[in-house]
């Protein structure tokens, strides 16, 4: 059982906008070139979390422009490489997660309730329902998208499942997207929104009768965003039912049932 | 000092530089390097710190913003090391390709961007060395260009070395946008060519 391994979309990525081939196609070689505007670059990177023959495209041109990178080699100050690996050695571990915080500042509230730590709350909370709202609608819209492409191409299968902590109180939130092709690469992309700042990976899973299929390690994207994808280029996904993701310390973060409702 | 020879051209093995790394060995390299090991910053650092450099220099127009971009592209690649994936290309594709990213992007932020006549790619590495490493590089630049007519170099010199889009080429030589992008897609793929021929 092996599986490609997946990766991390850029943040901001409108996945709306990812549309087919014939869109994309002429934008690859500025991409490659890093000429693309950020929202541009976003539509591009998402098309190409699915599209199998514009990722070829895409490796293709990019080691072009490798090629004309390594024209301009030249030797640094010798002092440059030690500057590197202090740089590296110093950085700090992830800062205590924002969710972290949320925790201590409502154990503090239990103790003394006040206005000044209600308020508080209230805005941590009302930030956190924003963020997960903006994964979910995210992933609607690309969602809706490629059930359109689907449904024209008449192959292939959506499954798909909202994601949460599967508590009561606050907290992240996305929805997962499942493509089954029906024997060609199946594909599973993941949006969350309102993650502890800082925190990961995470772990994520397929689970399938009889057993569960790694999504590998799952890294934010941006602060508290996480948009990820893995590609199974030999796996039948099609019987898959449920999608879980632990979090560092082997806790379910997130699960979600999978269906094929729109 | 480690003499810090070529190393994405001719490859190699994580312990020797110039010696070619598997996709396995790429893989483990960065999984080694997400943890902070210093020997992998170290090997990661001789293998690519001369064309990143090279890159920024030539993009940036001198040593100090050159270097700043060095140190920001290993902290880069330090802090987006998992995420490296072998299956979509090749390590030396990927740091590039953040080298390039971040070198533009400056590129936008602080240059005036005026018209200028258009010097070519002749000139290049343009930092003047005489060791070996630095013939060589010419030797490896001519062969590379060597493929390109003039009007593709122009196209290149433009679009990679001073970040300028499809549509600003278009507008500035007068001709549609999407003859522009066929151009850039012809050029990347003579440039892969024959650069890929260079590493068999």
């Amino acid at each position: 059982m092996s599986a490609r391994r997946g990766g991390t979309l850029p943040a901001g990525g409108d996945s709306a906008h990812a549309v087919g081939c014939p869109a994309m196609r002429p934008d690859l070689p500025e991409h490659a070139l890093g000429t693309l505007s950020p929202e541009r670059r976003g539509e591009v990177e998402a098309h190409l979390t699915w599209c199998a023959g514009c990722r070829r495209e895409a490796r293709e041109l990019a080691e072009g422009a490798t090629a004309l990178g390594l024209l301009s080699s030249a030797e640094a100050a010798p002092e440059l490489e030690e500057q590197v690996v202090r740089a590296i050695s110093r950085r700090r571990p992830p800062r205590r997660s924002r969710i972290a915080a949320v925790a201590i500042a409502a154990a503090l509230l239990v103790a003394a309730i006040t206005g000044a730590w209600a308020v508080a709350m209230r805005r941590q909370v009302r930030e956190l329902a924003d963020a997960t709202a903006g994964a979910r609608e995210r992933a609607a819209r690309f969602e809706a998208t490629l059930r359109g492409i689907v449904g024209e191409q008449g192959s292939g299968r959506v499954l798909s499942a909202p994601l949460s902590t599967g508590r009561d109180r606050p907290g992240p939130g996305g929805r997962a997207i499942l493509f089954d092709a029906r024997g060609g690469e199946d594909w599973v992309l993941v949006f969350v929104g309102g993650l502890p700042e800082g925190d990961g990976p995470y772990r994520g899973y397929v689970v399938i009768q009889g057993g569960r299929y790694s999504l590998g390690r799952l890294w934010p994207s941006s602060p508290g965003e996480m948009t990820a994808y893995k590609i199974f280029p030999r796996l039948n996904l099609a019987g898959s039912d449920r999608i879980l993701i632990y979090d560092r310390g082997g806790d379910v973060a997130l699960r979600g049932t999978l269906s094929a409702g729109a | 000092m480690w003499p810090g020879p070529r190393i994405t051209r001719r490859g190699g093995s994580v312990s020797d530089p110039r010696e070619p790394l598997t996709p396995l060995g790429e893989q483990e390299l960065m999984q080694r390097l997400a943890t902070g090991d210093e020997t992998a910053i170290r090997t990661i650092y001789r293998r690519f710190a001369r064309p990143v450099f090279g890159l920024g220099h030539r993009l940036l127009g001198s040593r100090e913003a050159a270097e700043e971009l060095t140190q920001d592209v290993f902290l880069t690649a330090w802090r987006k090391a998992a995420r490296f994936d072998p299956a979509r290309g090749r390590l030396s594709t990927w740091l590039m390709a953040i080298a390039h990213n971040m070198a533009v992007d400056r590129l936008r932020r602080t240059a005036a961007r005026t018209p200028q006549t258009i010097s070519g790619l002749e000139d290049v590495p343009e930092i003047g060395e005489s060791d070996e490493e630095s013939i060589l590089d010419q030797q490896e630049a001519q062969r590379i260009l060597s493929v390109l007519s003039a009007r593709e170099r122009k196209l290149i010199e433009l679009a990679y070395f001073r970040g300028w889009t499809a549509r600003e080429i278009a507008e500035a030589d007068g001709i549609p946008l999407g003859t522009v992008k066929t151009r850039l897609r012809t050029v990347l793929i003579k440039l892969r060519s024959i650069h890929v021929k260079g590493d068999a």
